[in-house]
């Protein structure tokens, strides 16, 4: 059967069967739909069913399983699976699955939708085959993520639903002008055909948007913490993840990655200590993660692109986990900060317990998910001769142990509670969820085998040594002894720290009053040549919510950045044709 | 636990760490208690004192932000009621 022509559709292999040769990504992109238009009763267990089935098709997929489409004349591998693309795939599945059961009763139709949609554009990102069609999905995922963080239902989640696509509008328009220009000049979508020069530095700037990469990252802890309990826990999987596979194919071994990926790691875990808001702190940790991820990705060995992939693998797991967990207490008590929580270990002692097995993952305690795939990654730097960006991610770690897994427990079970709390009865499908993903990361931390059989090149890293035993629980030990030292420092106040957001948040806010102003003028002057035209309303208008919910400027503002970045693509473009001499019709 | 109690522990995890050293003929036990502990350290101080200070505001100060906690008790429930 292969080579078989299907109409427009070429299989090249069917040997995989008809199973696998559905997408996964468009299945769960359907199925969303399916689930928004049934009742109901009976949306959260179909969405909980795809999903399972979701989980079955990508576990049975092989490397090297490839539908091509032809369009317009155009040959494009919507779904390719690689070897670096499979682990990505099985672990989105994997949280999506879980994410249906933690959000079983409080997911509506369309957030389930969302949240499917979401993981169906992340899948096709990490199964396209060219980077058209990498674009597309990656496209796509930027509008399901909206509708996700918007499916909370507030004002403050529509405003920061309007500010990430906002950012992702430009950083998508930057990535679409690089892959053109790119095409422009090497005539070919394939991923072989990257290089990074001219419009490959475009197209890594698009990525390292979606990567959070500093100072591009706000968008994150901006819109993270504004969707709902599941939506977080399926925005911490998708959206950074896709970028660091989206980096690991087409930019392993690119040096200003190791440091790109070290100012992460050491930024967010700063930024998370000082944090008082547990979903915001936890947000800020995936930044931190994700920069041990980058970072082994620019180290470019077989070894530090396997590490990479493990930890993307783990951090799915483990921080679905914490996000669940703290989802839980924010559920029960209606209260995200610190400063308002405490004393919760009599009322909530499992969702502490299942918090831990995800805390001492993440700081990578020996026995959990975290130790395989951060000591990987980690030493795969080092050996690749960047040491010193490896004590600048082990720097990292110790901030990693000592937020996530002393400063938000302690002061969340712990500490003293701030007034009388009723506390809401936590669902049995949420302890489900987290018990299920707290497994997860026991097993893979007691048998890495189980991850490191998943890594695009077979891996011989061994885990279990004495040195990196006693090296993660030195560090363990002493950090814990540091911590009671200097506790009292790090009781948390009601603050909230600023961001390199505060360009977009504030700056328009200041620019409104002077920008209207120049308009109206603009528009006074024009009406005395033509009351038509200020009747037809070429007064302009900016949009204010405030009032407690702060200023947000709508409308005008989406157009200026789209309008901007329009220029941008224009320019890129006219450079493209310029320097390339291909003529495009 | 006093501050000085937890001193105290520190440097005695730091002395048995080097002592660990000597005796297995490899620096990584003290090595890394001595650099996890100066790193704790100087994240909290720096982070709390110096850090903090540029860029820690009272909560809903920031614009766009509500100034409340992120939800209440009733958070969850607009779309139960919307959707039932």
């Amino acid at each position: 059967l292969n080579g078989l022509h299907l109409g427009s559709v070429v299989m090249d292999d069917l040997s995989f069967g008809l199973f696998t040769a559905l997408h996964p990504g468009l299945v769960l992109i359907l199925g969303g739909l399916l689930v928004a238009a049934l009742p109901r009763r009976l949306s959260a267990p179909a969405c909980t069913a795809i999903s399972a089935a979701v989980v079955l098709m990508v576990w049975s997929m092989s490397p090297g399983d490839q539908i091509t489409h032809g369009l317009y004349g155009l040959e494009l591998t919507l779904f390719e699976v690689s070897r670096l693309g499979r682990p990505f795939a099985i672990v989105f599945a994997a949280l999506m699955l879980l994410a249906s059961v933690f959000g079983w009763t409080l997911m509506n139709r369309l957030e389930r939708a969302a949240a499917m949609a979401t993981v169906g554009a992340g899948l096709g990102v990490v199964l396209a085959g060219d980077l058209l069609s990498l674009f597309l999905f990656w496209e796509f995922k930027v509008i399901t993520v909206v509708l996700l963080i918007a499916a909370r239902g507030q004002a403050a989640s529509s405003a920061a639903a309007l500010r990430y696509l906002r950012v992702h509008l430009i950083g998508g328009v930057v990535l679409l002008g690089g892959l053109m220009w790119h095409t422009a000049r090497h005539q070919s979508f394939g991923f072989d055909s990257f290089v990074v020069e001219g419009p490959g530095w475009l197209i890594l700037l698009g990525v390292l948007f979606g990567a959070a990469a500093i100072p591009l990252h706000s968008w994150l802890p901006d819109a993270y913490p504004s969707a709902t309990l599941t939506g977080t826990v399926v925005l911490s999987a998708i959206t950074t993840k896709s970028a660091v596979y989206a980096l690991a194919r087409i930019a392993p071994g690119v040096d200003l990655l190791v440091w790109v990926g070290a100012t992460m790691a050491v930024v967010g875990v700063i930024f998370a200590i000082l944090e008082d808001d547990v979903r915001r702190l936890l947000s800020y940790h995936i930044i931190s993660q994700v920069g041990f991820m980058v970072t082994a990705i620019g180290a470019g060995t077989a070894s530090s692109i396997n590490g990479a992939t493990a930890h993307a693998a783990a951090h799915v797991l483990y921080k679905g986990l914490l996000l669940m967990a703290v989802g839980a207490v924010v559920y029960a008590t209606g209260r995200s900060r610190l400063s308002g929580l405490g004393g919760l270990i009599t009322h909530l002692p499992w969702v502490f317990g299942l918090y831990m097995i995800g805390a001492l993952s993440i700081s990578g305690v020996v026995g959990f998910s975290g130790f395989p795939a951060k000591e990987l990654a980690v030493f795969a730097v080092g050996d690749a001769g960047a040491s010193t960006a490896q004590w600048i991610l082990k720097f990292a770690s110790v901030g990693t142990f000592l937020s996530v897994a002393l400063k938000l427990p302690a002061l969340t079970w712990f500490g003293d509670q701030d007034g009388p709390v009723p506390i809401r009865k936590i669902p049995a499908s949420m302890y489900i969820a987290m018990a299920a993903a707290a497994l997860a990361n026991i097993a893979i931390g007691l048998r890495p085998q189980i991850l490191f059989a998943l890594l695009p090149t077979e891996e011989t890293f061994t885990v279990f040594t004495t040195a990196k035993i006693v090296e993660s629980s030195t560090l363990i030990l002493a950090t814990t002894a540091g911590y009671l030292m200097l506790r009292h420092r790090l009781a948390s106040k009601a603050t909230t720290n600023v961001d390199v957001d505060v360009v977009y948040r504030e700056l328009p806010a200041a620019l409104v009053p002077h920008i209207s102003a120049a308009v109206r003028t603009m528009t006074h002057s024009l009406a005395t040549q033509s009351r038509r035209v200020q009747r037809d309303g070429l007064r302009s208008r900016a949009h204010i919510e405030s009032g407690g919910s702060g200023t947000v400027v709508a409308g005008w503002m989406l157009a200026a950045s789209v309008a901007g970045a329009m220029v941008v693509i224009l320019a890129v473009i006219v450079t493209a044709v310029g320097t390339s001499g291909v003529t495009i019709r | 636990m006093t501050t000085r109690i937890t001193l105290i522990i520190a440097v005695a995890i730091v002395i048995v760490s080097v002592a660990v050293d000597l005796f297995i003929g490899s620096a990584v036990p003290g090595r890394m208690a001595l650099f996890s502990l100066v790193a704790t350290l100087t994240l909290i101080l720096a982070g709390k004192n110096i850090i903090g200070r540029v860029i820690s505001r009272p909560a809903g100060s920031r614009v766009g932000e509500n100034g409340e906690e992120t939800g209440n008790l009733e958070w969850a429930a607009p779309w139960e009621r919307r959707d039932g």
